[in-house]
């Protein structure tokens, strides 16, 4: 035992007069020679664990909430004396068994904040200052009858082995800023029980090396503002139940090395162009060229005809010609300037040709027929117009609303981030729909706050460590900090 | 200029590729400098040097161990509410949009347990990080961006230009700033309301 009288001597000689001087001798045989305890928060007081008394609350380490998540659990009563339990070591791990009446609770804390709280309330408080790991060498399970959330600030890795199976009773809900890539080595199937519905704001590519089959039991509507191309290089067989229509504004063309057109009735028409070949055949039942010229139109036709013309420049037979300069054999002529001597024997034509005359049924393809038809009738053309104005790209995009800066409605973390670029901050565009939309508060010019509290400049200060070394008093002036 | 000391085991140089899960401090992956709310970015989507852009995290990651050490902040978590930057295709960002590009310009918040801001403590950590940490300069940054016209507070703790040989001098430069401009030069000052 240590007192002021015994070893006043020896300390002198072991510990030298310098620290005999500074280190005092304990006034009582009782107090502890290393001189840790008590702790300098015990100094002239008693003993007893601050903790213990209800004085001081030892808390885990909490590492706060993340933006809208909540780490907040309810208020803990202090402690009252006796009925905390506290184990407090020099280093300041401590274990708490805490009997107090409302505030009853477990605490096993390391000197860090880690630990496991068991709080009055039934709570659990688990708290990691660096990596925790949990090894489950079986199974595992996990009931959370509550609200969850799980914040990762880093990456997040899951591997299963087996099959991951995800049964959710509500909606779920993707959110990338990246990529998102699914790598799937046999199939993938969707179903969608009601609607389904995709936006695309750049391009969409889709490749499928096999087969590809698109059933619709609806409709089926394609609204393309661009060019559409198909490319196929086997057959194509475009087949409707009912009506098949194709219409252009300005062309449509179709050609191949035999092209079949047919149907019970059939019309072409136009103001211009040809139609047939050298060795086409043309069947019909009336032929009427377009009004003017001799008589009843200006057709001129080149060839052999079997029929009747008003007027022929060359005719086998001609039933009655009003003036033909050369005749092989008229029955009567008004004037015949020559003629052979001796009368040929006549060929035997017949006198009534087979002729009747038959009217087209359907009207004379004239302009104004044929424009009826185009502009105003079933099959004529139809205007096409996807998207004026591109009103619904503009919706889409969004990038007329927020000034070419978002294509996507911000959150409050990225307009503020934006805002940062004074040319941003001054982009009317941009803050003006911000404002429209309740996204940015109108007060974002004001500059002068309306209250402050607390300055600190940036003049020269003493700085010190953050822990202090040893077990100095609070009142000694020379004080040794971990920095 | 003055050679600062690195950790040998988050010292980027030493690394032979730099991820988005390579360790600029302890627990502290670049990744997560990236997926910040207010600028989420993708590591593909940088075109800087990531090994430039490492050191640079690793001097903000210096100024978050602080934080971490210091009891007085174990209620609260601090965030980085705007990590590294791609601007958009028709934006010449200047400023801090800039300098968070190269990860040179981080801004953080201070959260309480509640998941909200904790807007008294930030001032705290400003006044904590202006005594303890190196930096070049630091904007105690106040706006009432918000919709509902609240405050909200931000701390951007900007690095000078850190080298291979992290020669680097900090200026220790302070300011406060109110949406966007400047409050209070050479000093810190608390908003309230």
């Amino acid at each position: 035992m240590t007192n002021k009288v015994d070893n006043l001597t020896k300390r002198l000689t072991t510990l030298g007069e310098g620290r005999e001087i500074s280190e005092g001798v304990p006034r009582e045989g009782f107090a502890d020679p290393t001189g840790e305890f008590p702790a300098r928060d015990h100094f002239f007081g008693t003993s007893i664990n601050k903790a213990a008394r209800g004085e001081r609350i030892n808390k885990l380490y909490n590492g706060g909430g993340d933006h809208n998540v909540s780490v907040e659990l309810a208020d803990q009563k202090p402690s009252e004396f006796p009925y905390n339990q506290v184990n407090e070591t020099q280093s300041g791990h401590s274990i708490e068994i805490d009997d107090t009446p409302g505030g009853e609770r477990i605490l096993i804390k390391h000197k860090s904040g880690a630990g496991v709280e068991f709080r009055s309330d039934g709570s659990v408080l688990y708290a990691s200052k660096n990596k925790r790991v949990d090894i489950v060498g079986g199974d595992n399970t996990v009931v959370i009858e509550g609200e969850a959330d799980l914040v990762y600030n880093g990456n997040l890795n899951i591997k299963v082995t087996g099959d991951y199976n995800l049964d959710v009773g509500g909606n779920i809900n993707v959110k990338t800023s990246g990529d998102m890539t699914e790598s799937i080595h046999r199939s993938h199937t969707v179903e969608v029980v009601e609607n389904q519905n995709t936006t695309v704001k750049g391009d969409k590519g889709v490749k499928v090396l096999g087969m590809n089959t698109n059933t619709v039991l609806g409709d089926n509507n394609q609204l393309i503002k661009g060019k559409q191309r198909n490319y196929v290089e086997g057959d194509v067989e475009l087949t409707s139940g009912n009506k098949l229509i194709t219409t252009a504004v300005n062309e449509w063309a179709a050609s191949a090395l035999t092209v079949n057109i047919s149907g019970f009735t059939a019309s072409v028409m136009g103001f211009r162009g040809t139609i047939g070949g050298e060795f086409m055949d043309h069947y019909g039942k009336a032929f009427s060229g377009p009004p003017g010229g001799t008589g009843l139109g200006g057709t001129t036709f080149y060839g052999s005809l079997i029929g009747k013309a008003t007027e022929s420049i060359t005719s086998l037979y001609a039933n009655r010609a009003g003036y033909t300069p050369f005749s092989e054999f008229a029955t009567t002529a008004g004037s015949a300037p020559t003629g052979p001597s001796k009368p040929k024997i006549p060929k035997i034509y017949p006198m009534v040709m087979p002729y009747v005359t038959i009217p087209p049924t359907a009207p004379m393809p004239i302009a104004p027929v044929v424009t009826t038809h185009l502009y105003t009738g079933n099959y004529g053309i139809r205007e096409v117009e996807v998207d004026k104005d591109d009103k619904l790209k503009k919706q889409i995009l969004k990038t007329d609303e927020y000034g070419d800066l978002f294509n996507y409605i911000p959150t409050i973390h990225e307009i503020r981030s934006k805002m940062r670029d004074k040319s941003n901050r001054n982009n009317s565009e941009f803050t003006g729909n911000l404002i429209a939309e309740g996204r940015l508060s109108n007060k974002f010019r004001d500059t002068r706050p309306k209250k402050i509290g607390r300055t600190n400049s940036n003049s020269n200060k003493i700085r010190f460590g953050e822990t202090i070394l040893g077990n100095n008093p609070p009142e000694n002036r020379s004080k040794r900090f971990l920095v | 200029m003055s050679i600062y000391l690195v950790d040998p085991t988050y010292n980027p140089n030493f690394f032979d590729s730099i991820t988005s899960s390579t360790k600029v401090g302890p627990g502290i992956p670049i990744a997560k400098f990236l997926g910040a709310p207010g600028s989420r970015t993708q590591f593909d989507q940088i075109t800087e040097d990531t090994k430039k852009i490492a050191r640079q995290l690793y001097l903000q990651a210096e100024a978050i161990r602080l934080v971490q050490k210091n009891s007085d902040f174990n209620q609260n978590r601090l965030t980085v509410s705007e990590g590294i930057y791609v601007p958009a295709i028709t934006e010449s960002p200047s400023g801090i949009n800039k300098n968070k590009m190269t990860g040179k310009s981080i801004v953080y918040q201070l959260m309480a347990p509640s998941g909200q801001i904790d807007i008294e403590k930030s001032f705290d950590l400003a006044v904590f990080w202006k005594d303890y940490a190196q930096f070049d300069e630091l904007v105690l940054d106040y706006d009432t961006y918000d919709p509902d016209g609240s405050i909200s507070c931000q701390i951007v703790l900007t690095m000078p230009e850190c080298t291979e040989s992290f020669d680097i001098n900090f200026s220790q430069k302070i300011q406060t700033d109110m949406n966007g401009e400047l409050l209070s030069a050479n000093e810190l000052v608390e908003v309230l309301e």
